[in-house]
């Protein structure tokens, strides 16, 4: 086998979406290899969500577009591989901070060791202390953060992450994406970061590609 | 600035003396009903509690409550949640029809629904028809009864069916909610994780902890209501006993000196126990409801629906199951009045005639015509509304007030107080007029507004839990606006309250007039002159005949016929008129 075939995380060939006959984009590829972090820039409503989704199994794909690890992923269930995180931080309001981290644990550890994972996980993304918090207590960035602690220790083969920091204020969305990229890179994690904004896009990334050079139609949704 | 002052101080006495006279009006009968059961039994409280075992007849009234409530609130589950699931998963066309139909039962009288279930087991009825004979208890139901040993089978089999049938829609109504307004992405999000990977994570991570508080609540709900319920229980099982039951079977002869001592034993005892069952009951309910809402309504119900399309086949035959079961035992009553069973040479013949419409409307083989109780039921319909409205709504606003001015200890005492007679069942607020009032001052049975009484302190907290987060939701902007146009207080009030109210209000008022109409237990223990019974005590009369006259039952279809019309008609009025809202919710 090709050694760079069998370096790919994922691979998507001429992907196309329609929703109630409105075409959301056609003919997309992409090639992610392990532990890359590309970013995809594009405007928005162009279908980069709706294409994260499709490659997470959220959303309804034909057969034979999108290869995880070269298997053919269109219409089976691959949950617990691949990570995504959106846009809004989805934590929920029935647990505190650190039972929304243990969510992301494949171990079933007993209650100190699981007190441990938190804490390192928490001190790892610059929140020591913070599991006892309630969620509702938390700003923006800080419940962004969380999120992203849950899915670094989930530790998917892929991590999508779909405009994260967009309800950040400038400062905060440049501070947290460049700490992204640390932690992502200290975990040797494969990235996909969709985003509308270029600066963003570069702190992340180790490469940016244009929404436009993935697909050869477009139109907005 | 002195006006507004001494406006607000006679506003404020009036609110204060309103809580404090419903709160009396409450607790009062009861109290003296207590103790003139203990002066004519001669035993304290605490020791007639402790003697509760050693009274046969309340012990295995106990055992039947308790086991016939477990069994009703499981199959109310078993047959709600699938309801409650496809409701509030997926886009239903006309979904407030479905809605408005699954919550028919829940509105309708007792009396009306026992008619139905009457109807529906009875010689000729459709479960004979298909060989299930829960009134004779032959076939399959006689084999289950001589395999369990245990007495009566068909009769509970109904009975828990009945109460299931009463309380689906608290089920929906409490737990479709939460299911419609839930955040989709965190359905999704925990699929994507790996505690949520598999269906059984899913359910323990994300769906127990969501949904778990609201079919909690709706149990324990349903508990209190299969606990006290009373005209089912009457008609369904008459050889066994509840505890409400058997309370108002003794209440007859209890309370009265050197006569039947017995009963005023039993009635004592009971009493205590069910209020020591019910205050813990309503205690759980109102922890779990609080818990409940902190998780619900997080995002629009018609966005969250969107995403999740339309329902499939299975859904639909759910729904339609569902509609077909709710429906059922009403269309029966319908029918039921209009057949005429009668036995020729051995054979038996059904005919379809208007005879016992007839007879209804003339008063045969009762003391009252169905005009006549009907009239009566009116009355005291409108009365009931009259006052429940005023005092819920003065509650209601005590309470938002108190909220406003941050005493919410007092703004928590006071809600308590108007939920007060939802912890006593219909048949103690029954016997603590009886016992409390009429015992002490025998010349009061003949007041023919008695009945109005207990009516008034059943529908109360309805209206308080109606009109308080209506009032709650008023925006002071509007007084403010108003008052600096220069309006008078009157108009401003017109205009900046009673206009934002009309709905809830028009809500209150149907359901006040439609509970009064068919409320039983409490009208049945303490209506003594028969002409003014109403109309559920009219129908239980005449199912209480000897049915040697083939017309007496359909006479008594007829008679619920016309209640269940009635309260059908009020319903559809007040969900036409309710405040549109996301989720169903109550």
């Amino acid at each position: 086998m090709d050694k760079n075939i069998s370096k790919r995380v994922i691979e998507i060939k001429n992907l196309d979406k329609e929703f109630d006959g409105n075409r959301i984009f056609n003919n997309l590829n992409l090639i992610v290899e392990e532990n890359q972090i590309i970013a995809i820039l594009g405007p928005s409503g162009c279908g980069k969500t709706t294409m994260l989704r499709m490659i997470c199994g959220l959303e309804n794909c034909d057969g034979d577009s999108i290869y995880f690890k070269n298997q053919d992923i269109c219409g089976s269930d691959i949950y617990g591989k691949i990570g995504l995180i959106f846009q809004k931080p989805i934590l929920f309001p029935h647990l505190n901070v650190g039972r929304n981290i243990l969510l992301g644990s494949k171990l079933k550890g007993d209650k100190k060791s699981n007190m441990e994972i938190v804490e390192r996980e928490l001190e790892f993304i610059g929140l020591p202390g913070f599991a006892k918090r309630k969620i509702e207590s938390l700003s923006g960035g800080e419940a962004q953060r969380v999120v992203l602690a849950r899915a670094l220790l989930a530790n998917p083969e892929l991590l999508l992450l779909d405009e994260p920091f967009s309800a950040l204020d400038v400062k905060s969305r440049r501070s947290l994406a460049k700490e992204t990229r640390k932690f992502l890179k200290s975990r040797k994690m494969t990235a996909i970061h969709v985003t509308h904004d270029k600066n963003e896009a570069e702190l992340v990334a180790d490469l940016v590609l244009n929404w436009e050079e993935l697909c050869s139609q477009n139109k907005t949704d | 600035m002195l006006i507004s002052k001494e406006r607000n101080i006679i506003s404020n006495s009036i609110q204060w003396t309103v809580v404090f006279a419903f709160g009396l009006s409450v607790a009062l009968p009861l109290l003296y009903a207590i103790i003139r059961l203990e002066s004519v039994t001669g035993i304290s409280s605490l020791d007639s509690i402790i003697s509760f075992f050693e009274l046969p007849e309340a012990k295995e009234a106990l055992n039947f409550t308790i086991l016939e409530s477990l069994f009703s609130v499981s199959l109310t589950l078993i047959l709600g949640l699938p309801l409650a699931w496809q409701l509030g998963r997926y886009e239903w066309k006309h979904i407030s029809i479905i809605r408005s139909l699954l919550s028919i039962p829940f509105v309708m009288p007792a009396i009306v629904a026992a008619m139905g279930f009457l109807a529906l087991i009875g010689q000729g009825g459709p479960l004979s028809k298909v060989g299930i004979d829960l009134r004779t208890e032959s076939g399959v139901i006689g084999k289950i009864s001589s395999l369990t040993g245990f007495e009566n089978t068909g009769h509970f089999i109904a009975l828990i069916i009945a109460h299931a049938w009463f309380n689906i829609s608290l089920i929906v109504r409490m737990v479709e909610p939460t299911l419609s307004t839930m955040d989709p992405r965190w359905e999704e999000q925990i699929k994507l994780l790996p505690a949520g990977s598999t269906r059984f994570g899913r359910i323990k991570n994300l769906w127990l902890p969501f949904i778990g508080p609201a079919i909690a609540c709706a149990s324990a709900l349903c508990f209190v209501f299969t606990f006290t319920s009373f005209a089912l229980v009457k008609w369904l099982t008459p050889n066994n006993s509840t505890l409400e039951s058997l309370m108002a079977e003794s209440g007859g002869t209890a309370g009265i000196y050197n006569y039947r001592v017995d009963t005023s034993e039993i009635v004592l005892a009971i009493c205590l126990v069910q209020l020591i069952i019910l205050i813990t009951a309503l205690g759980l309910t109102s922890r779990l409801q609080r818990k409940h809402s902190l998780r619900h309504a997080m995002v629009s119900e018609s966005s969250a629906r969107n995403s999740r399309g339309k329902p499939n086949a299975f859904g639909k035959i759910i729904i339609t199951v569902g509609l077909i079961f709710t429906l059922l035992p009403l269309m029966l009553v319908i029918l039921s009045s209009f057949i005429v069973r009668t036995i020729k040479d051995g054979k038996i013949s059904n005919e379809f005639t208007f005879d016992a419409w007839k007879g209804a409307w003339n008063g045969d083989n009762s003391t009252l015509s169905i005009s006549e109780a009907l009239s009566n039921s009116l009355i005291y319909a409108l009365i009931t509304l009259i006052f429940s409205l005023t005092i819920g709504w003065i509650m209601a606003s005590s309470i938002h007030r108190l909220e406003n001015s941050g005493k919410m200890k007092s703004a928590k005492i006071v809600d308590m107080v108007s939920m007060a007679p939802l912890a006593i069942s219909a048949v103690m607020i029954g016997l603590g007029i009886l016992l409390g009032i009429l015992r002490w001052i025998p010349t009061m049975f003949n007041w023919f507004l008695i009945p109005v009484i207990p009516h008034i302190l059943l529908t109360t907290p309805f209206v308080v839990r109606i009109m308080l987060p209506a009032i709650r939701s008023l925006d002071n902007s509007f007084e403010e606006q108003a008052k600096m146009l220069g309006l008078s207080p009157i108009k401003v009030w017109i205009h900046s309250r009673l206009s934002f109210l009309l709905g809830p209000l028009a809500v209150s008022g149907s359901l006040i007039i439609a509970f009064s109409l068919g409320e039983f237990g409490a009208t049945w223990i303490l209506v003594r002159s028969g002409s003014w019974d109403t109309l559920s005590i009219l129908i239980d009369q005449l199912m209480g005949q000897p049915k040697f006259d083939p017309l007496v039952y359909p006479m008594a279809m007829a008679g619920a016929t016309v209640l269940m019309t009635l309260t059908f008609v009020l319903f559809l009025l007040a969900e036409k008129v309710r405040p549109n809202g996301e989720g169903s919710g109550f």
